[in-house]
């Protein structure tokens, strides 16, 4: 069963997510937070394995809730309820360590999977929006390239590439020919090691250090000398 | 501005007087008039400048009844009358109403007159030609000056043009009687009406080089063609006014006026003349009215400037403010919008989503389907919207109802004279904004280009309605009624409607209809491409 915490300011969100949720089988709701300050008293309390989080919310909006959660339990995986998927403080969301963000008016099952995905640590965003989040950031932030990451391995290197073309981990493992789970661990110790919080920031670190050229193909580096 | 003071009247008449003083300095005897009558006539001719400013069309006409009789008298202060009534004339023009000014030009005109036609010479064409041109430049001045002296314009060419004009008319005035009898031939003398005259043209550009080569001119002058020597005091004179006008620096007009005082010292002293306290201040004084004329008007000008940069800067600061302010009010506006309505609409659509998950098929299930279809498309309008009014290019009116602009435009042409026929679907209501912004754009191009290529008297068929794409527009027209006269087209009409629904995703098509008339027909999908 994953554990779902919801924060959202209206009772229709509220109710209409637990439904969803309930209907889906293998989730199920343990907390509703009507505002950030809440939602950090619950998410304490309940230790949920996914927080949907509304930015919007009276007191401690969202996007503070986002930081002070991940501050105290970095292991809980946040998703973003935005009604525009356009909002700034969607970006902002997400470059505080949420892992994804869900559209109000998104289909049902389209909801539901994400969750799920969250839970695993799959990527949430398809490639096309994640491209539109990466530009984002990188257009926000220092447009200069970055050196590449130190002190990671080839192996890694290779897979934190792949993260910023937007494959999941079963697609990773298929093109590296490893298993999903060799992918996930090679995932955490790159994460691990740049003290990135989730696989956003590490497919914006894969773009800005010229893993992965702008149109989302990874970069062939020449393996240093030995 | 009015100007002010007593002191300006008293330096014009000084200024008057002696200009007559210098002018008749070396005037002996004549048929009438003692010399001693100099300075009697002089005060008479002078004196009356100084009421010039107040009651320029008296002073006009006085003074062209003064030239008429020191004309008949053959008295040298003929010429400083002459001088003097164009002066007053340019006065008149500046401060007076047309009728007065006519009255007063007409009186010029005929003094001037019969003052070039001398006793026993005949009238020539020349001679009228000039006496209707000659008073023609001190009236065209002053009402230039009337309509604009506080906005000279650096690029206005007008006062150059003028300058020029007015010099070359001084010269040649005030060496016409000499032209036959001077000792130098008539060539040389037309030579320094051109060139003395024309210069002042680019005085105002270059007053320095302009007063400089003024100067050469009269030192020349002075030695070689003795007959020209006033002429080319006067010039350098007016030189030396607009330099003071021109130039912005006290030391450069200081040094300016004693150039001018030697200049016209070399002029009017001669061998045997006798140097008195009254011949200098006299001079003195002569060369301090134009630079004190100049000065005044530059400081006008200037302060004209500064005044006009200060109400263009409040100008275009209040329109900023203006647009400012709207901007911050249609932020103000969406950001309502965004929070209020979109964060609600947002709650209903999700509530009924997920409803709709969990419900068995049936009604109740296509209910919660219909609301959360509906609420989506809110939820697109409103996108849509929040981009139109958070986007500062965006004019306020494209906020307005598309179908408003559709019914408006029918309107307008049929106006015009197109016997529009409009068929608005309801139903196109549903479509979303963006795409019925799109329509009403597209069919208010296509009258447009109907009105421009059939003309007026052409029927139209206009049909926007809803499709299985989205949003169907038709812009049908029959023949034109006649062979029309075609208005101009850019072309770009066409080009950037079919850019407009390229962007969307749509289709756009425009050709003959094959009846004789022309079909424009867009279908606009009901989401957009992108």
């Amino acid at each position: 069963m994953i554990r779902v915490l919801v924060a959202d300011d209206q009772a229709l969100v509220r109710a209409g997510v637990r439904m969803l949720l309930q209907a889906a089988g293998d989730m199920e709701v343990v907390g509703e937070a009507e505002d950030g300050a809440e939602a950090v008293r619950l998410a304490e309390r309940h230790l949920p394995d996914v927080i949907l989080m509304d930015l919007r919310m009276p007191r401690v909006d969202g996007l503070e809730a986002i930081k002070r959660v991940l501050a105290a339990r970095p292991g809980i995986r946040i998703v973003v309820l935005t009604t525009f998927a356009e909002d700034a403080d969607v970006y902002a969301a997400l470059r505080a360590g949420a892992v994804g963000f869900l559209v109000k008016d998104d289909e049902p099952e389209r909801m539901v999977d994400a969750v799920r995905r969250a839970a695993t640590g799959e990527p949430l965003l398809a490639p096309s929006v994640l491209r539109r989040v990466v530009e984002r950031f990188l257009s926000a932030e220092e447009q200069a390239a970055a050196p590449p990451p130190a002190g990671l391995t080839e192996r890694e290197l290779e897979v934190l590439a792949l993260v910023g073309t937007g494959l999941s981990n079963a697609e990773i493992a298929d093109e590296l020919h490893v298993g999903v789970t060799t992918v996930k661990t090679h995932i955490g110790a790159a994460m691990d090691k740049l003290g990135l919080r989730n696989r956003i920031q590490a497919a914006v670190v894969a773009h800005r250090t010229g893993l992965v050229d702008a149109s989302f193909r990874p970069v062939r580096r020449p393996r240093p000398p030995s | 501005m009015r100007w002010r003071g007593l002191p300006l009247d008293v330096l014009l008449a000084a200024s008057g007087v002696g200009l007559d003083l210098l002018t008749t300095a070396h005037a002996g005897d004549t048929e009438y008039l003692p010399a001693e009558m100099n300075i009697p006539m002089a005060l008479l001719v002078g004196l009356p400048m100084g009421f010039v400013r107040r009651r320029p069309v008296p002073v006009t006409l006085y003074l062209a009844g003064f030239l008429i009789l020191t004309d008949q008298l053959g008295s040298f202060t003929a010429n400083t009358a002459q001088m003097l009534v164009c002066v007053a004339l340019g006065a008149a023009a500046y401060r007076s109403g047309w009728r007065a000014v006519a009255v007063a030009a007409a009186a010029t005109t005929a003094a001037t007159a019969v003052n070039l036609v001398d006793p026993g010479s005949a009238l020539t064409t020349n001679g009228l030609v000039y006496s209707v041109f000659l008073p023609a430049f001190p009236v065209l001045l002053g009402a230039y000056l009337r309509s604009s002296a506080g906005r000279l314009e650096e690029r206005d060419v007008t006062p150059d043009a003028l300058l020029a004009a007015g010099g070359v008319a001084i010269t040649v005035l005030s060496t016409w009687t000499s032209w036959d009898s001077g000792s130098q031939p008539v060539w040389m003398v037309g030579l320094l009406a051109v060139v003395g005259g024309l210069s002042l043209g680019v005085a105002r550009r270059l007053p320095g080089l302009v007063f400089l080569a003024q100067g050469v001119l009269l030192v020349v002058t002075d030695t070689y063609l003795n007959d020209a020597v006033t002429t080319c005091v006067i010039l350098t004179l007016i030189a030396i006014g607009v330099f003071a006008m021109r130039v912005d620096s006290w030391a450069w007009t200081v040094v300016a006026y004693f150039a001018g005082c030697v200049l016209t010292a070399i002029a009017v002293v001669g061998p045997d003349t006798e140097i008195t306290g009254l011949r200098v201040g006299t001079l003195m004084t002569l060369v301090a009215t134009p630079i004190a004329i100049g000065r005044y008007l530059g400081m006008r000008q200037a302060a004209a400037a500064a005044e006009r940069l200060r109400s263009e800067e409040s100008a275009r600061a209040a329109v900023a403010q203006v647009r400012a302010d709207q901007l911050a009010e249609r932020e103000r506006i969406a950001r309502d919008v965004h929070d209020i309505v979109a964060h609600h609409v947002g709650a209903m659509v999700l509530r009924a989503s997920a409803a709709r998950f969990t419900a068995p098929d049936g009604p109740v299930a296509e209910a919660l389907a219909d609301i959360r279809e509906t609420g989506h498309q809110v939820l697109q309008d409103l996108r849509d919207l929040l981009d139109l009014m958070r986007d500062p290019e965006r004019q306020p009116d494209l906020l307005a109802n598309p179908s408003d602009v559709v019914r408006e435009s029918a309107e307008r042409m049929a106006a015009a004279g197109l016997v529009v026929d409009l068929d608005l679907d309801p139903a196109t209501d549903q479509a979303p904004l963006i795409a019925r912004a799109s329509a009403a754009r597209i069919v208010q191009e296509g009258l447009t280009n109907v009105l421009k290529h059939a003309g007026p008297g052409t029927r139209v068929r206009v049909t926007v309605a809803p499709s299985e794409q989205g949003l169907s527009v038709q812009i049908r027209n029959g023949r034109p009624p006649s062979v029309v006269e075609r208005l101009p087209s850019s072309g770009r009409g066409l080009a950037g409607m079919r850019e407009r629904v390229r962007t969307l995703g749509g289709t756009l098509s425009a050709g003959p209809d094959g009846e004789g008339g022309w079909l424009l027909a867009a279908s606009l999908p009901s989401r957009s491409a992108a």
